[in-house]
């Protein structure tokens, strides 16, 4: 069966700007974008942004110190680069302004996910870099950081690993991306399994065509040749479009069990928030590869 | 019917395959080259009168137009024969700094005098209904089984450390459709991955003088000039990867060729591509990796060549093509018509409006084909039963 886009949910405007624009923007982009030394300090360096949120602050920077420890034990260099997007919160000021060795905070970021976490990404010499949000709780499973890193050194076919993350009802969160087989959204992304019940099983692993940017760690050289996280999504689909793009080399994308690993799902961002224009873009831009997966 | 044009193949492959669905295809045209002797080709003007004396006369019962300046005798077919548009498109004017406005005045003939009087507009992409700015067009996607199934690479055809990774495009080496084509950014694709990667090979394949392939050799690119057309699959076959620098494409059948030949097809994200080609790049950068990391990486290019191949074999096949399009004759075929009792009003409203023969530097080939019902009815009813005993 041919794509049938005609089918498709009338808010996935496939081709939503005219061709010369298209042209344009693909004619006109930087030729530059992060190209970078080769990195291949053997490590891991951990992304997080952060808006307020004190709590959270105070969790993933202890969680980031049993991490760094468990790192070190080991001989691997460990490092947190967090991007405040315009902390006015005097508590996560003060938290921020105090952190530890091994921590850095780049200040007066304006949000944009890909874009930030791009900026953070030019200061990371190590070869493994974790995109992490600043909910998924990492304090209450430290572990997970060092399994999610042997997981992805321990072939080199895979490119990036993700983790299966849980809902604090001990609910399925996140367990990989899949893409949906139905008319109305053909080729898009979802959660399978979502808000069901998961039997975990610690240390067990499976491969998948993306993972969730809320817990995404990657060969730091593969994220720089593919261009990192595309800017021009404005909100949604940039750690797919990541996933795939890696894919689309050949490589493996891994989801690990790590245990309990809690996401606060929308801390970050206002919830009911579509954006369609990101998902028609992905749309377009994925929906016929994600068919040969 | 030329050699080389893309509405060629289209009409060679229907004319093949129809007469399994109950019709037989006949194509008028306004130059033939002889290469296509086993497709029945007639010369015929964009005429109304000449058009509708030869339906009388060979008993045809739709009408179906794939270029201008036959899309524009259209209007005056209308009631006296079932009329189709099929739309491969035209590129964005812009592109072009001589002939804009003439392309765009063509556009909107279109629009305002050809779509809105004709029984059905057809369109070979979902990017075309958008382009062409008619959203009731219906779309029926072109095959890729004209050239022939050489399966999967073996390994040792691919490029490793002692076979340097090939990479070619197929482009119109003139400068007269550059801009669109893509000319420009192929140059700023060879000198980017060249800077990094010194043995890859490049090569270009198309129409053009020693001059123009002059310009090519002093970038280090080995062009391939005015090769016949069996020679292009070869050379498709031969690439590791096929490059379409495109910035427009209704389509884009050398990408889909090259992919059903077994060699991965990158394509920007313009036009057609997110329909036809399976690598689709979003910038420069992206096209660069892909290739970089495959020079690398043979086991990769391996796994994309075989995801490419396998995904436009199981998606575009002119069986599927010829069918719809059969579906729509048969629903267009039969509107009540005034047909043989208008002759003489139409040939008193004379030829084509469009006023032009050639746009451009004759990337408007001439095509017009003319459809009749096969004779047989019982064969028709037999594919019907067929149809449903499954």
């Amino acid at each position: 069966m041919t794509r049938d886009f005609s089918k498709l949910d009338p808010k996935f405007q496939i081709y939503n700007s005219t061709n010369f624009e298209r042209a344009t923007y693909v004619a006109t982009l930087p030729s530059t974008s992060y190209t970078r030394e080769p990195i291949d300090t053997a490590g891991l360096s951990i992304v997080i942004l952060n808006l307020n949120k004190p709590n959270l602050v105070r969790g993933f920077i202890d969680g980031f110190l049993k991490v760094r420890k468990a790192f070190l034990g080991s001989g691997i260099p460990c490092e947190l680069f967090i991007g405040d997007t315009g902390s006015t919160n005097s508590e996560t000021l003060q938290l921020l302004a105090n952190a530890s060795e091994g921590i850095s905070v780049e200040y007066e970021m304006k949000y944009q996910f890909s874009r930030c976490n791009n900026e953070l990404f030019q200061k990371v010499h190590t070869n493994a870099v974790l995109f992490l949000n600043n909910d998924v709780l990492i304090n209450d499973n430290p572990e997970s950081i060092k399994m999610a890193y042997d997981l992805l050194c321990r072939n080199e076919n895979t490119a990036a690993v993700s983790a299966v993350l849980h809902f604090e009802n001990g609910t399925l969160q996140h367990g990989g991306i899949d893409f949906l087989h139905i008319p109305s959204h053909e080729g898009f992304c979802y959660h399978p399994g979502a808000q069901q019940k998961w039997d975990s099983q610690p240390g067990n692993s499976f491969s998948m065509a993306a993972g969730t940017g809320a817990f995404l760690m990657v060969r730091s050289e593969l994220f720089a040749n593919v261009g990192g996280f595309d800017e021009v999504y404005e909100a949604e689909c940039q750690d797919v479009d990541l996933c795939l793009k890696l894919k689309r080399l050949g490589y493996d994308i891994q989801i690990g069990d790590f245990g309990r690993l809690v996401h606060l799902e929308n801390a970050t961002r206002p919830t009911g928030e579509e954006n369609w224009k990101d998902r028609s873009l992905y749309m377009r831009r994925w929906s016929g590869f994600v068919s040969t997966l | 019917m030329m050699r080389g044009y893309g509405v060629s193949i289209v009409a060679e492959e229907l004319a093949k395959r129809m007469p399994q669905f109950g019709w037989d295809l006949y194509v008028g045209t306004i130059r033939a080259d002889g290469n296509y002797a086993a497709t029945p080709t007639f010369l015929m003007n964009p005429d109304a009168q000449e058009i509708l004396k030869f339906c009388r006369e060979w008993n045809i019962e739709v009408v179906l137009a794939q270029t201008t300046p036959y899309f524009e005798v259209l209007p005056h077919l209308v009631g006296h024969i079932p009329v189709m548009v099929y739309e491969h498109g035209d590129p964005t004017p812009a592109f072009f700094t001589g002939d804009s406005e003439e392309r765009e005045r063509i556009r909107q003939n279109k629009l305002q005098n050809v779509y809105p009087v004709v029984n059905k507009v057809l369109a070979s992409s979902h990017f075309l209904v958008q382009d062409i700015g008619w959203p009731e067009a219906e779309v029926v996607t072109l095959g890729c089984n004209h050239v022939p199934d050489l399966g999967l690479k073996p390994k040792n055809e691919f490029a490793s450390s002692e076979k340097a990774l090939r990479v070619g495009t197929l482009i119109r080496l003139g400068a007269g459709e550059a801009q669109y084509k893509g000319n420009a950014l192929f140059r700023e694709l060879v000198s980017r991955l060249r800077a990094n990667n010194r043995e890859i090979e490049f090569y270009v394949m198309g129409r053009g003088t020693e001059a123009d392939g002059d310009e090519w050799r002093d970038i280090g690119v080995t062009p391939i000039l005015n090769a016949p057309d069996d020679a292009k699959a070869e050379y498709l076959r031969t690439l590791d990867v096929f490059v379409s620098p495109s910035m427009w494409e209704g389509f884009n059948l050398p990408i889909v060729e090259a992919q059903a030949l077994g060699t991965v097809g990158i394509g920007f994200d313009v036009g057609a591509h997110p329909e036809t080609a399976l690598h689709l790049a979003s910038s420069m950068n992206d096209a660069i990796s892909m290739i970089e990391h495959w020079n690398e990486n043979q086991k990769h290019l391996e796994l994309s060549c075989e995801r490419a191949y396998k995904h436009v074999r199981s998606q575009l096949d002119w069986d599927v093509t010829a069918q719809n399009i059969t579906r729509y004759c048969a629903a267009t075929s039969s509107i009540t018509l005034t047909y043989w009792s208008a002759n003489e009003e139409t040939e008193k409203q004379g030829k084509s409006n469009s006023g032009g023969q050639e746009v451009g530097s004759g990337l408007l080939g001439k095509g017009i084909r003319v459809v009749r019902r096969e004779g047989l009815i019982g064969s028709m009813r037999l594919i019907r039963k067929r149809i449903k005993g499954n």
